[in-house]
């Protein structure tokens, strides 16, 4: 009799390998073992079909249905799952596309589906409340080099050497935009965040993204600016913090 | 040992209350949330899946807990795989309770079942082999998951569509065992006995007779499908006529419990699922009738 534990390992091999099975140990009642063994396959297979589908519809209208799905089944027989919440699935899809053969052709596809892995994360991170305002109002402006801004937790910055963000935009089902996208038109810095709950895509100059990341970095003002205006000489700093705070993407402040 | 949630009769007011009575309930899906929140509708509580709320915030736990001002909440896990042999895992168990402590769920509950091996998840629902050795392992993750909560899980039967050649306990010996030495609950899914009951030539009454009353705090209804050679869980229908029957035999048992309509797939609109609780809230309150 087989242990529980070499049928649990003889059962995930057998739902892996297809025709190769060999379900020795399940009871054969009218229509067989491998068919048996088929359906739960199937199960398994559609739940993480289902779950990229739910995290990369852009990929998948890009590449259409069929293509799509069997990528999805090169990626789950590649990329085991580690946890228990389906929800965590899929989180190397980026990293597979830029490997996988039959996808080389598309050579944006990886950083599209960065970003729709990005929008998810943003979708679930941390609430938070702002009151970066109440606090400037008590610092005297000649300090104002020295502050250190604490930023929103739901936010990603992204970065791409592809019009990434016009794919996405014009592959909405709302979108009405002529879907075709020039390719050489050029790569885009973004800021992915929450608004009400639902997600922004904000372009970036090269100036803005990098005083982000230096914010972000816990750099405070002066050091930030200056990595900023290294890349941006004319950034209109000013006009950009005020967004970024009405934004609530600057949340809280520091000296 | 966990003390069981009485059903006593609701003299409270407040709506915010944690207690599920024996009422009918429905599953909480994102696409109702605001039509629930701006209708508020007649049902008894709302059933959701655990882990669709383990992230840190956003949407999904901001619509949760509006709606749980105004309904009681069960939390239904699918993802602890209690029957594997690997060890329980940690920062699973540790989300869930934090969603405890966040939500103040009326009920919690798992499946008899596992999903793991050697650190990979296959995600499904995959049903055991009914022997003492897997017994004695779901037994032992179910009184370590219930230590580290601090408070009783209720265990659902799972439909299956293959057995075990060693399996030599029948499944409803195999759950009555679980529920007697590990103190959970049972979470008995009418719809999962009677497609079990197809697949496996057995009696669906018999499984039924041999579950104790006192363990049982919740039922399922849902509805299946066939790939011809067998029924399939699909809950992505109505409750059949044979399930409905086969429910007001289980009420005729244990009397009213709180009972789910589970629909999971190809969702419909709000007001269906309302329509197909009222079925089980009218059969309930006959029983409760009854038992009066």
């Amino acid at each position: 009799m087989l242990s529980l534990r070499d049928l649990q390992t003889q059962f995930e091999t057998d739902l892996f390998n297809g025709d190769a099975a060999k379900c020795a140990y399940i009871l054969k009642e009218g229509i067989s073992a491998k068919e048996r063994i088929a359906i739960y396959r199937n199960n398994v297979f559609s739940n993480y079909r289902k779950t990229l589908s739910t995290v990369y519809p852009v990929v998948e209208r890009l590449v259409g249905e069929q293509f799509f799905r069997q990528t999805a089944d090169a990626y789950i027989h590649a990329y085991p799952s580690l946890s228990g919440d389906l929800n965590e699935y899929g989180a190397n899809f980026a990293q597979f596309l830029a490997t996988y053969t039959p996808a080389l052709t598309l050579p944006y596809l990886p950083d599209v589906a960065k970003l729709e892995l990005l929008i998810e994360l943003v979708f679930h991170d941390t609430d938070c409340n702002a009151n970066v305002l109440e606090k400037l109002a008590n610092v005297p402006e000649e300090q104002y080099g020295e502050l250190v801004f604490i930023i929103n937790p739901a936010y990603q910055l992204f970065k791409s050497n592809y019009p990434v963000a016009t794919i996405w935009q014009v592959n909405q089902p709302s979108s009405q935009a002529d879907d075709t996208v020039d390719l050489q038109s050029g790569g885009c810095a973004l800021l992915v965040y929450r608004k009400d709950f639902a997600i922004c895509i904000k372009p970036l100059t090269k100036g803005e993204y990098a005083m982000l990341r230096a914010l972000a970095a816990g750099n405070d003002m002066n050091a930030s600016f200056c990595k900023a205006i290294e890349v941006q000489s004319d950034l209109d700093l000013g006009s950009f913090l005020q967004q970024m705070i009405q934004e609530r993407i600057l949340v809280d402040v520091r000296l | 040992m966990y003390a069981l949630v009485k059903e006593e009769v609701v003299i409270e007011s407040s709506n915010t209350s944690s207690l599920i009575f024996s009422s009918a309930g429905i599953g909480l899906r994102a696409l109702h949330y605001r039509e629930i929140l701006t209708t508020l509708p007649k049902v008894g509580w709302f059933e959701v899946h655990s882990e669709n709320y383990f992230g840190a915030g956003g949407q999904p736990l901001y619509f949760l807990e509006q709606i749980r001002n105004h309904y009681p909440i069960s939390l239904h896990g699918v993802g602890l795989s209690l029957g594997s042999t690997d060890i329980l895992n940690l920062p699973h168990l540790k989300k869930l309770k934090n969603l405890i402590q966040r939500i103040e769920p009326g009920l919690v509950s798992e499946h008899l079942c596992w999903g793991s091996i050697g650190g990979r998840n296959l995600n499904d629902l995959l049903p055991l082999p009914y022997t003492e050795e897997a017994l004695s392992n779901i037994v032992s993750h179910i009184q370590q998951t219930q230590d580290f909560l601090g408070r009783r899980i209720l265990i659902e039967n799972v439909s299956s569509y293959l057995q075990f050649k060693h399996s030599n306990i029948p499944e409803w010996e195999f759950l009555k065992e679980v529920s007697e030495r590990s103190g959970c609950g049972i979470l008995l899914d009418i719809n999962n006995i009677y497609v079990n009951s197809i697949n496996h030539q057995f009696d669906a009454m018999r499984f039924i007779d041999a579950i104790p009353l006192a363990a049982v705090e919740e039922i399922h209804l849902a509805g299946f499908d066939s790939n011809g050679n067998c029924l399939i869980d699909t809950h992505g229908t109505p409750v059949s006529k044979e399930v409905w029957a086969l429910y007001e035999y289980a009420l005729a048992s244990f009397g009213g419990k709180p009972t789910l309509i589970e629909w999971d797939t190809d969702i419909p609109p709000l007001a269906t699922l309302l329509r197909e609780a009222n079925k089980a809230q009218l059969r309930l309150e006959q029983f409760n009738v009854v038992a009066a």
